[in-house]
């Protein structure tokens, strides 16, 4: 196996392979920074150009490369501007963007670049360590317990973020309602699509994401008539932020362990790590009074989580050669163009090509991290130009961004729909996440459902795992209801001792 | 006054001859494709078969265009391809800018019918096929005992929408010989069932991938029964048919009719359409570069890494003839394959007036 690890390292840090990388991570940083524009949508382009090269190590140095740091800079817009960057950066604004205006701009960045690369050496390590016990691992989920899983995400961060729990639930299931939207995938029935064909597809998430967190924030900002950040200074942050994460380790560790977890279950999804880290973090942590209105620890679990995604998600991919998401997916065709054979060649003949794609997650994630590093002074500083200077351009950014989903003026529409509903929940203290995350997984939700009833009819709720993940998420549900009520009956009293 | 009119119509005339032979004269210098992207809709997710076809034509498609144009592949799954299909048949000019990648899912779609069917593929223009050698169908080999034991609980058969050709075997095999099945449809792709079969949710299924199917044969997870052509697989030589599989049980008439006409022509594989009203100069440009394509030495290499060996390309017109052969099944063939679907639990479209 040391052999095989040499091997795959002097593989890709050999010059040409350095220099394919370095490309790729430029790239993948890049399309991280605009929002719209997809590393999914990305990897298709290259496709062609990729399946072209005959060198395995440099298609592995090229796209593993790009596809390992698409989440690193796009906390830039996430923390900066409230818009995220790309689908796995969407928890990451409800702490950075406060911090932003709080004048801690450099502190989220860098915490978020260093939560980033650590994760990313995460996910690598469990895709080494995993090499023995990938296969049990992965077949031990079927379609009951993604069925579970799929409703603890929605239930735990409907319950988690804001402090209406109710109100999170009910937004939680409107997002699942609008992940009906369009035309049903097992038999083609239109559902609310009222004959509209630009709804067959139901509604882009990046429309969802962009009009639910994007334009309200830039309202607020309008109306307030002041720069993002209040504070007038740039600050220590950026020490402070890489010592935040070295501070909060065994968060880093546990929000890593279940980003990789996510990503090696193929059919979640790559937009639910960060989620589901980000609520872990507020329901595990001490003094969690702050989350949501600027806590460095909200950025630290969703950053570290959305990069330890990446090395998990290859795991089904090498193991099986079924793919994770849609990017493994298209990485995965490239690989058989190149030769590479995902499945038990890339535990024994092709070993050294599996160490490849591990040593590539590592020095990837070195070299984005260094990139967005040395450009984040200059592009936090955007936080404090006058609003007059900065809503319009974010707003041309937003709208871009929105219309790069489908390049259809209804992308516009359903863009200024969301906006409306983001505005009015932000107003009225509605939590965005929970139906945000409904919308992503609302359609995963119901397949998952109607393949367990199908499959096991009700046999399938007395799965040991089932029942275990069942016990897990009525006590993440139940718990912090009580807690809260607890609390709330201690402060009571405490006002009334007084 | 009348002469003024004369001469301005004159002159129109001569303005409309002069721009048409320009125009002409442009085209001929500057080909239609030049500067243009052609977008190819792959009427499933990336990262199976039909996708994978796309991608591979897309690749070589603008060597062989005049003009050399761009592609860009963009997947629009959904509905075993209805999304697509209903897509592609109301919103696509006929530029020949606008391709789609479909498959024999689509013509399975259509002949089943429904509401939510508002295509007629009988009116696409076929540039070209692809045609891997027959599926395969797999039984885990711990569910093979129950495949003949009524008693037992029945194989469980997963598919994505129920009415792949493939399907068109168990459902005479249950039928036929007796086979021990039930059926669980709504798999997103090959992707996820391929999981499925390995983890055991579902206990038969079958493609036309052969390195697939080999993968899973050599972790001791399936056994192959039949392969769906009607001649055995060079890949597979000791794999039978299904009709040798029937043997004498193998019905006639309209029952074997209707087994033809689920199961399909097997040139009815890959396939990629123009839309209707393409102009036959520009339909004749994209199937001549398209054969090409499948005469370049490169891509029959890469479509035997992706296919397997065996795989053949159809012109188009030869599909297009197929298809409407496969549309036109009597009406009584088509009333026995619903009667089959409802006995079995499987989706029955409603039919077209």
């Amino acid at each position: 196996m040391l052999e095989a690890a040499l091997e795959g390292l002097a593989g890709v840090v050999q010059p040409e392979a350095m220099a394919f990388m370095a490309l790729g991570v430029l790239i993948g940083s890049l399309v991280g920074f605009l929002p719209g524009i997809g590393g999914p949508s990305t990897l298709a382009i290259m496709l062609p150009f990729v399946m072209t090269m005959k060198d395995p190590l440099l298609v592995i140095a090229l796209i593993v490369g790009m596809d390992a740091v698409g989440n690193t800079a796009s906390a830039f817009t996430s923390i900066l501007i409230s818009v995220p960057g790309s689908s796995g950066s969407q928890a990451t604004i409800l702490d950075g963007y406060p911090m932003a205006k709080k004048g801690e701009a450099a502190r989220a960045l860098s915490a978020s670049f260093v939560a980033s690369l650590l994760g990313g050496f995460f996910g690598a390590f469990v895709l080494f360590a995993s090499l023995p016990v990938l296969r049990p691992v992965v077949l031990a989920f079927s379609s009951p317990e993604f069925f579970i899983l799929t409703l603890w995400g929605v239930s735990m961060v409907g319950i988690l973020s804001g402090n209406a729990p109710i109100k999170g639930l009910l937004a939680g299931i409107l997002g699942v309602l609008i992940g009906t939207v369009g035309l049903d995938t097992k038999s083609g029935i239109e559902r609310y699509a009222f004959d509209v064909s630009y709804l067959w597809e139901g509604i882009e998430l990046v429309l969802v994401a962009l009009g639910l967190f994007g334009i309200p924030e830039v309202i607020d900002l309008a109306s307030r008539k002041t720069s993002i950040a209040k504070a007038e200074e740039f600050g220590r942050g950026y020490l402070e932020g890489i010592l935040d994460v070295f501070r909060h380790w065994w968060l880093l560790i546990r929000t890593s362990v279940i980003g990789a977890w996510i990503g090696f279950l193929p059919g979640l999804g790559s937009s639910v790590a960060d989620w589901f880290a980000y609520a872990h973090a507020v329901q595990t942590e001490k003094n969690r009074e702050n989350f949501g209105k600027g806590d460095i620890r909200g950025v630290i679990a969703s950053e570290g989580a959305n990069n330890a995604k990446e090395g998990g998600d290859y795991i089904p991919t090498l193991a099986f050669g079924i793919p994770g998401g849609t990017s493994t997916a298209l990485i995965l065709t490239a690989f058989v163009a190149v030769g590479i054979n995902p499945g038990p060649d890339m535990l024994t003949s092709q070993l050294n090509l599996t160490f490849a794609v591990i040593w590539t997650l590592v020095i990837a994630n070195i070299l984005a991290t260094a990139l967005c590093m040395l450009f984040s002074r200059p592009i936090a500083r955007m936080c404090f130009l006058p609003f007059y200077a900065i809503v319009p351009p974010i707003v041309a950014f937003i709208f871009i961004g929105a219309f790069a989903a489908n390049f259809h003026s209804y992308d516009l529409t359903a863009l200024m729909i969301f906006s409306l509903l983001g505005f009015f929940m932000r107003r009225y203290g509605w939590p965005r996440p929970p139906l945000l995350l409904g919308v992503v997984l609302g359609e995963k939700m119901e397949l998952y459902l109607w393949l367990s009833y199908t499959r096991y009819g009700l046999e399938w709720l007395r799965r040991p795992m089932v029942m275990a993940l069942m016990v897990l998420l009525i006590a993440s549900v139940v718990y912090p209801i009580v807690a809260g009520r607890k609390e709330k009956r201690a402060a009571e009293a405490s006002v009334a001792g007084a | 006054m009348r002469r003024k009119i004369l001469i301005f119509l004159f002159s129109l005339l001569f303005c409309g001859f002069f721009i048409a032979a320009a125009g002409q004269l442009f085209a001929a210098e500057h080909p239609y494709y030049e500067g243009k992207t052609i977008r190819i809709i792959v009427s499933s997710s990336p990262g199976g078969g039909t996708d994978t076809s796309a991608r591979l034509v897309s690749r070589f498609m603008s060597k062989y265009i005049p003009g050399n144009p761009k592609t860009i592949v963009q997947n629009m799954p959904g509905g075993g391809g209805t999304i697509a299909n209903n897509y592609f048949a109301s919103e696509v000019k006929p530029d020949g800018l606008t391709l789609m990648q479909d498959s024999s899912s689509g013509i399975g779609n259509f002949v089943r019918g429904g509401p939510t069917i508002k295509y007629d593929p009988r009116k696409f223009k076929v540039i070209g096929g692809v045609a891997r050698p027959g599926s395969l169908v797999m039984i885990r080999n711990d569910a093979r005992p129950r495949l003949m034991d009524s008693s037992a609980k029945p194989v469980v058969v997963g598919d994505t929408d129920g009415i792949r050709t493939w399907v068109a075997m168990t459902v005479w095999g249950a039928e036929y010989l007796g086979w021990n099945l039930r059926w669980i449809y709504g798999y997103p792709g090959s992707r996820e069932l391929a999981l499925a079969i390995r983890q055991g949710e579902i206990d038969m299924w079958a493609t036309q991938n052969a390195k697939l199917v080999k993968d899973l044969q050599r972790e001791g997870v399936v056994q192959i029964l039949a392969t769906e052509e009607d001649r055995r697989r060079e890949d597979f030589a000791d794999v039978p048919t299904f009709v040798e599989l029937l043997g004498s049980k193998r019905p006639s008439g309209l029952a074997w009719q209707g087994y033809l006409g689920w199961a399909g022509a097997p040139e009815l594989d890959k396939f990629l359409v123009a839309p209707e009203g393409t102009p036959d100069p520009l339909m004749k440009l994209l199937r001549e570069a398209f054969s090409k394509v499948m005469k370049d030495p490169e891509v029959d290499k890469e479509g035997d890494k992706f296919f397997g060996e065996g795989w053949r390309p159809h012109p188009g017109e030869k599909i297009e003839a197929v298809i409407r052969e496969h549309i036109a099944i009597p009406k009584e063939a088509l009333d026995f394959i619903t009667k089959m679907r409802q006995k079995y639990g499987l989706p029955v479209g409603e039919k077209k007036s």
